[in-house]
């Protein structure tokens, strides 16, 4: 009983309960823009506006004005060696305040090295080393913007034999030293934890309930040899019982269904952010929640 | 013992993973330093091993730069063909690797790439074709611009517009062309085959209207004026030194009604005092 009174309010004090959402993808603009349907929130990715004008701004203003909206970057290269970007940083710092999303998030990766852009995600070494320097530069970054940034956790096909902190752990560790939130994603859990032959739960232990901000989910494929992040399937079952786990942890959490190849119609995507407050509400043994974000800026 | 620092492990990654080869064979292309900076530097187990683990990353590299660069040149890959596009990507990324954070700039060095390649001794236009495709990216989210109405056109006095600096849509490209290239654009819109293009001088603009890109052919004396004169007094100038007085003022007349009905003009303003001197 005391985990379900604890249940009934988001536990992070960071950011708003935006209830159930889907990741705004291109190919679903005219459905979107010709139905307004039923979702509670979007999320958008920032790159992909951060362009002078023409149909984006258009498209993302529209949508801003209707629904909760949070911007979603994969630029950041929190992780890289190379210096912060503040030329991008300017650019992202001006779109947040035109557009005044209800938070803004990004990966714990680096992204490039050496002035090249390799446009993935790409994994860490968890050692002291690159733990004093991603905490340093998140508050640079947060700094910068002017606002608390959410740090989503990314899949991985490698780990490095010299890291010396669980993931988990060291994602964690970012979080508190860095005073920012986490966007937990749960797909990216499951195929790490798979891939890699760790516990999941144990990696959800290890997180500060009141830090998590956002869940992502989405599905993957199956290689054979490893699973591979794809965002081109349904969630798999295995990922909804780690999401109930998940909210059995950390309470009810904005939830974003993402998919981004062999993307369906809207109306399959949608179906999925409802499956997921199915599975939420479930979970937190039927009590249902009301948003309480109106996408305001924090 | 330490293992190398993050500098050292990313600087190695990003080096193996834009090896256009693969990783396995960029093995022995590294120095001796970074090879034993490779041993041991990924864990073992799992049914793959290091090598096979980071092509997963070396591949989703070039798959993902492959395709942004096919949906921007999507006639530049029709006329040479998917494989060809392919080799022709990887080419190019070993000379221009992103340099952006966004992928949709990957591209912008495409057109001059493309003027140099051998794939111009079967396709010499393919340079031509390029810069119109980048164009057409650019164009698409170039800045916005308030309109100017045929009304708000009309309501101008003759000499009042004389002297003001014409203002053009910020999606304007104007192109000039050894290849009529516009050809092959609209066909690939219409879905016909592809033409082969002889050589012909070839002036093309490119803009946006509200959210669609338009490609159109104009003559040399249009794409000057689009390109160098800022004034219609300029432009008048220009082309009576031609055509003579009056056949000038009708050419401009006719232009400038296109121009606003397509709406590549969009506005007029006052030139300074500064910059009149």
């Amino acid at each position: 009983m005391a985990r379900l009174e604890r249940a009934r309010v988001p536990m992070n004090a960071f950011v708003p309960f935006l209830g159930y959402g889907i990741g705004l993808r291109p190919k679903h603009y005219p459905e979107i823009l010709d139905q307004w349907p039923h979702v509670d929130w979007f999320e958008a990715i920032t790159e992909n506006f951060l362009v002078a004008g023409g149909r984006p701004r258009r498209v993302i203003r529209e949508i801003r004005a209707r629904y909760p909206l949070v911007l979603h970057g994969v630029s950041l290269s929190v992780g890289s060696s190379d210096p912060l970007d503040f030329d991008y940083l300017a650019r992202v710092r001006d779109f947040v305040r035109e557009l005044e999303p209800a938070w803004v998030s990004d990966h714990l990766c680096w992204t490039g090295v050496g002035g090249i852009n390799l446009h993935d995600l790409l994994p860490l070494p968890f050692t002291e080393e690159t733990l004093r320097h991603v905490v340093e530069r998140v508050q640079a970054v947060q700094d910068f913007l002017g606002r608390r940034i959410l740090l989503e956790n990314v899949s991985s096909y490698l780990e490095f034999a010299h890291s010396t902190i669980p993931e988990g752990e060291f994602l964690a560790t970012v979080a508190k030293r860095a005073d920012c939130a986490i966007l937990l994603d749960v797909n990216n859990l499951y195929v790490n934890a798979q891939n890699h032959g760790f516990d999941p739960l144990a990696y959800l232990d290890a997180l500060p309930p009141e830090r998590i901000a956002q869940i992502h989910l989405a599905g993957y494929a199956d290689r054979g040899t490893f699973l591979h992040d794809t965002h081109d399937h349904p969630v798999w079952p295995p990922v909804w019982n780690l999401y109930r786990e998940a909210v059995r942890r950390f309470g009810p959490v904005s939830t974003l269904v993402e998919w981004d190849a062999q993307l369906p119609p809207l109306a399959t995507v949608l179906a999925e952010a409802e499956r997921a407050r199915q599975v939420a509400e479930e979970t937190l043994h039927g009590w249902s929640f009301t948003a309480t974000g109106t996408g305001a800026p924090q | 013992m330490a293992g190398p620092s993050l500098q050292q492990v990313q600087e190695l990654l990003s080096k193996l993973i834009g090896a256009p080869e693969g990783v396995g064979p960029a093995l022995p292309a590294l120095s001796l330093e970074e090879q034993a900076r490779w041993q041991g530097l990924i864990r073992h187990g799992g049914a793959l091993d290091p090598i096979e683990r980071l092509d997963v990353y070396a591949n989703m590299y070039f798959f993902r730069i492959r395709d942004a660069l096919a949906d921007d040149f999507p006639v530049v890959r029709a006329t040479i063909g998917a494989d060809a596009f392919h080799n022709f990507v990887t080419d190019y990324l070993l000379v221009h690797p992103s340099r952006s954070f966004s992928l949709r700039d990957v591209g912008s060095a495409v057109p001059q790439f493309a003027r140099s390649h051998p794939y111009t001794g079967t396709w010499p236009w393919l340079g031509d074709l390029a810069a119109l495709e980048w164009s057409v990216v650019e164009a698409f989210d170039a800045a916005d611009a308030p309109m100017l109405s045929a009304e708000q056109w009309a309501a101008y006095a003759a000499e009042e517009l004389a002297n003001r600096r014409l203002v053009w849509h910020p999606s304007l490209r104007v192109l000039a062309c050894e290849y009529p290239v516009h050809q092959a654009w609209q066909r690939f819109q219409r879905d016909e085959p592809l033409p082969t293009l002889a050589p012909e001088e070839t002036w093309i603009r490119v803009w946006r209207n509200q959210e669609r890109v338009f490609v159109a052919a104009m003559t040399r004396d249009e794409a000057t004026v689009l390109r160098s004169h800022e004034t219609l007094a300029d432009a008048g100038e220009f082309l009576a030194a031609t055509y003579g007085q009056s056949r000038a003022t009708e050419l401009l007349a006719n232009w400038l009604v296109a121009w606003v009905q397509s709406r590549v003009l969009c506005g007029v303003e006052p030139i300074t005092r500064r910059e009149q001197r």
